[in-house]
C-alpha cells in the first residue's frame, strides 16, 4: 500500500485551441511524497492542476490517481482527491461548520460520521472556537486554514496546493505548514504550486519545473543540483545573451525567496540550459 | 478513509442506490443554495416584497379602467366664444357621461398639455355659436345653399404628442354632442308640432368581454401575474449570476472537483431557484387574492402547476443567460435586454391587446408570453384545466430546451478549457 502510487501522470497534453498548455507531462509521487510544482506564469502549472483535477479535458495522455483512471472513473478518482484552490473555495455567508457540512455531504459523508469528521478537521486546523462565524469574518490565516479543512475533510489520496499561504504572516505560513507535514506523515502526497522557494525546499520532497508546459527537470533538490552542477554558460548565440539572461532573472524575481537559496541556484542553471537550447538551431 | 463506493458508476452500480445517492447530492446542494438566500434575511424579504410592490403600484394605474363603461376622458375645455349657442353646447358637454372636462383658457391649456397634466384639450373658437346659429337659421327657413353657407371657424382639438387615442375620442364624443344638439333644430321644420324628437341611438347595442369570466376585470390580475413573471426572471439572472460569482471565487473548483457530475450541480442550482421563485408567486398571488380582490378563476391544480413552470422557467433561463454570458458583467447585461425585452413583448407591463399585431404574433415565440396566458387563464378569463396545463407544457418545453443547452454550453467550456483561460 506504502508503495502504490498516488498520483501517475504519463505523456499529458492540454491545448487550448492553438495554445499547447501541457505538453507531454509525466509525474509520479508516491503516497506520503510531495512535489513542488514550479514555474513562471504562464508555464502550464494551473493547467496541469485544472487537469488533475478533471477541470479541463486533456487531449491526451493518462492520469491515474491512487491507481485509478480519472478519465474512465472521474467521480471515484476525485473522491480521493483534495483540491485547495489559491482563492477561498468556500461560501463566506455561510459559517466554517456550515462550509464542512456542505463539503462533506458533496464526498458522500452524513449523519454522526459527517458531524465527527467536521470536529475532527475543526480540531485538526484549531478552528473548532471560531466555527460559527461566517468565514468571511475569519482572518486571512483562519480563512487558509478553512480553505484547507475544506479539502482534507475526505482524507484525499492526494493533496493539489496552489499557492495555500499567499498573503500569509510568517505565523500563519508555519501553522499551515505545520498541518501539511502532520497530513503528510498520514500518507497523503501533495502538489504544490509557490513562487516562494525556500517553501518548496523546505517542505517539498521533489521539484518539478515547467517552462511554456514543459517539464524541463524533475527530482529531489539533490538530484537536481547533480545534474545541473555548472554555472550559466556563455550562449551559442551572443545576439541572444540579453534577452536570454533577462528572462532568467524574471524568472528569479517571479519566484521570490531568500537570496541564495540552494533551490535557487539550481533553477538559475536549469533555466540557463533550457534557455540555452531554446535557442541553439 | 471514507467509503468511496458511492462513487463507482460501473454499469451494475446504475441503480437504485445510485439514483437515491444523486437525489441525495442534488438536495444537498440545494439545501446550501436555500441557506445562502436565507442568511441574508433583509434581501430575502425584499426578494419576495418587491413583486408585491410592483404588482401593487400597475395594478393601481390600470384600476381606473376596471369598469369600461363608466370610463371617462378627461379633457380640457376652452370656450372662447359667449352665444347662446354655444352656452347651450357646453351644457351638453358637461352633462356627457363619456367625458369628464375642466374648463380653462387656451393658454392655461396649453400649460397644461406641456407640462403633462392634461393630454387633450377642446377649444370653441369665438364667432362658433353665431355661425351654426345662422347656418341653423337658413336651414330653418330653406334658404340654404352651400354656395351661401356661412363659414364656421374650426373647433380645435390639441392634443400631447402620444395622446392620438385621446384626441380622436374626443373629436367622436364633440361631434356627437354638436350633432344631437344641432339635429333637434335642424330638423323641428320637418316634424309635426309638438312632437319632441329623441337623437338617441337609434338602434340598442350590447357590449361584454369576452371570453367570459365569473368576475369582472380587476387590474390587479394582470399587474399582479405580469410583474410576478417578470421579477421571477430577474431572480432567475440572479441565481444564474452566482454560478458566475462561484467560478470566480474559486468555489466553482472546488465544486467540480468533487466527486459531483456536472448535471447534479446545475440541477441542485435549478431546484434551489425554482423552490425560491414558486415560493414568490405563491406569496405575491396570495397578497393579491387577500388583498387586491383577485381571485383565482382557473383550477387550484392548474395554478399549482402553472406557477411550478413559470418558476422553472425561470430558473433555467437566468442559468442560460449567465453560463452564454461568460463573465458577470456581460451576462447581467444580457439577461437585463432579455427579460425588459420578453416582458414588454409578453405583456407584462401593458395588456398585450394594446400591441400592435406583429409583436402579439411574435410574442407567441416566447415562453415569457404563454406564462401570462396561462396566469390571465387562472385569475382572469377562467381558463379550465387543460387550457392551463397546455400553457404549462408549453413554458416547460422551453425550460427543458434552455437546461440542455445550459448543460452543453458549460460542458463544452470545461471541455475546450475555456473557463480556465479566462480564469488565467
Amino acid at each position: 500500500m506504502a508503495d502504490r502510487f498516488a498520483l501517475e501522470v504519463d505523456d499529458l497534453h492540454v491545448r487550448y485551441g492553438h495554445l499547447h498548455a501541457v505538453c507531454g507531462l509525466s509525474l509520479r509521487l508516491k503516497r506520503g511524497e510531495s512535489l513542488a510544482l514550479l514555474g513562471a506564469n504562464g508555464s502550464g502549472k494551473s493547467s496541469t492542476l485544472s487537469a488533475l483535477c478533471g477541470l479541463v479535458q486533456p487531449d491526451s495522455g493518462s492520469i491515474q490517481i491512487d491507481g485509478i483512471s480519472l478519465t474512465q472513473n472521474p467521480g471515484l478518482c476525485r473522491s480521493r482527491l483534495g483540491v485547495v484552490p489559491q482563492d477561498f473555495a468556500f461560501y463566506e455567508e455561510m459559517s466554517g461548520r456550515d462550509n464542512l457540512m456542505f463539503v462533506g455531504r458533496l464526498y458522500g459523508l452524513h449523519g454522526t460520521r459527517l458531524r465527527r469528521k467536521v470536529r475532527e478537521v475543526l480540531d485538526f486546523v484549531r478552528l473548532a472556537d471560531v466555527a460559527h462565524r461566517p468565514a468571511g469574518t475569519l482572518s486571512g490565516g483562519m480563512q487558509r486554514r478553512l480553505n484547507l479543512a475544506c479539502s482534507v475533510l475526505h482524507d484525499p489520496v492526494l493533496l493539489l496546493l496552489d499557492e495555500p499561504t499567499v498573503g500569509l504572516d510568517m505565523n500563519s505560513r508555519d501553522a499551515i505548514y505545520q498541518l501539511l507535514e502532520s497530513l503528510r506523515d498520514r500518507g497523503c502526497a501533495f502538489i504544490l504550486t509557490t513562487h516562494q522557494l525556500h517553501e518548496a525546499e523546505g517542505f517539498c520532497d521533489k521539484v518539478a519545473v515547467l517552462r511554456k508546459g514543459v517539464l524541463i527537470a524533475q527530482g529531489t533538490l539533490a538530484e537536481l543540483a547533480r545534474q545541473n552542477p555548472q554555472p550559466v554558460k556563455k550562449p551559442l548565440h551572443p545576439e541572444l545573451e540579453e534577452s536570454r539572461v533577462d528572462s532568467v532573472h524574471h524568472f528569479a524575481h517571479e519566484l521570490r525567496g531568500p537570496q541564495g537559496t540552494n533551490l535557487e541556484s539550481v533553477l538559475s542553471r536549469i533555466l540557463a540550459e533550457s534557455n540555452a537550447r531554446e535557442v541553439t538551431p | 478513509m471514507i467509503n468511496h463506493s458511492v462513487f463507482q458508476s460501473s454499469p451494475a452500480n446504475v441503480s437504485r442506490a445510485n439514483l437515491f445517492n444523486s437525489a441525495r447530492l442534488v438536495w444537498d446542494l440545494t439545501r446550501k443554495d436555500l441557506l445562502l438566500f436565507f442568511l441574508d434575511p433583509r434581501a430575502a424579504v425584499l426578494c419576495f416584497a418587491i413583486p408585491i410592490i410592483l404588482g401593487l403600484g400597475f395594478g393601481k394605474i390600470f384600476e381606473s379602467t376596471r369598469d369600461v363603461a363608466k370610463t371617462k376622458l378627461s379633457m380640457i375645455l376652452v370656450v372662447e366664444d359667449d352665444h347662446p349657442l354655444t352656452r347651450q353646447l357646453v351644457q351638453a358637454i358637461r352633462q356627457s357621461p363619456r367625458i369628464g372636462i375642466r374648463e380653462e383658457t387656451r393658454a392655461e391649456a396649453q400649460a397644461l398639455l406641456t407640462a403633462r397634466r392634461g393630454n387633450v384639450a377642446v377649444i370653441i373658437p369665438s364667432g362658433m355659436g353665431a355661425s351654426l346659429s345662422e347656418k341653423t337659421q337658413l336651414i330653418r327657413s330653406k334658404l340654404w345653399q352651400k354656395e351661401t353657407e356661412p363659414v364656421t371657424p374650426a373647433m380645435r382639438v390639441i392634443h400631447s404628442p402620444e395622446a392620438l387615442l385621446e384626441a380622436s375620442w374626443a373629436e367622436g364624443v364633440m361631434t356627437e354632442i354638436v350633432w344631437k344638439e344641432l339635429a333637434g333644430k335642424w330638423l323641428a321644420s320637418l316634424l309635426p308640432p309638438g312632437a319632441a324628437p329623441s337623437f338617441e341611438r337609434p338602434f340598442p347595442l350590447e357590449q361584454e368581454a369576452f371570453p367570459k369570466s365569473s368576475a369582472s376585470f380587476n387590474s390587479y390580475s394582470h399587474s399582479f401575474s405580469g410583474m410576478s413573471l417578470q421579477y421571477l426572471l430577474f431572480w432567475g439572472m440572479d441565481s444564474g449570476l452566482l454560478l458566475l460569482r462561484e467560478r470566480k471565487r474559486g468555489v466553482w473548483r472546488r465544486l467540480r472537483s468533487a466527486p459531483v457530475p456536472l448535471s447534479l450541480l446545475l440541477l441542485g442550482r435549478i431546484v434551489s431557484t425554482t423552490l425560491v421563485a414558486f415560493a414568490q408567486v405563491l406569496l405575491t398571488m396570495g397578497f393579491a387574492w387577500a388583498f387586491c380582490g383577485v381571485t383565482l378563476q382557473g383550477s387550484y391544480l392548474g395554478f399549482v402547476i402553472m406557477a411550478l413552470s413559470a418558476s422553472l422557467m425561470a430558473a433555467t433561463m437566468g442559468m442560460l443567460v449567465a453560463v452564454m454570458g461568460q463573465s458577470e458583467a456581460r451576462a447581467r447585461n444580457l439577461a437585463i435586454v432579455a427579460i425588459l425585452g420578453m416582458s414588454m413583448i409578453g405583456g407584462y407591463w401593458l395588456p398585450s391587446f394594446l400591441l400592435p399585431e406583429w409583436v402579439k404574433l411574435g410574442s407567441m415565440a416566447f415562453p415569457t408570453t404563454w406564462a401570462l396566458r396561462g396566469f390571465e387563464g387562472i385569475f382572469w378569463t377562467g381558463a379550465n384545466l387543460w387550457e392551463t396545463c397546455r400553457c404549462a407544457l408549453i413554458v416547460s418545453a422551453y425550460s427543458v430546451a434552455a437546461l440542455v443547452i445550459a448543460f452543453w454550453w458549460l460542458a463544452r467550456q470545461e471541455t475546450h478549457g475555456i473557463l480556465e483561460k479566462g480564469q488565467s
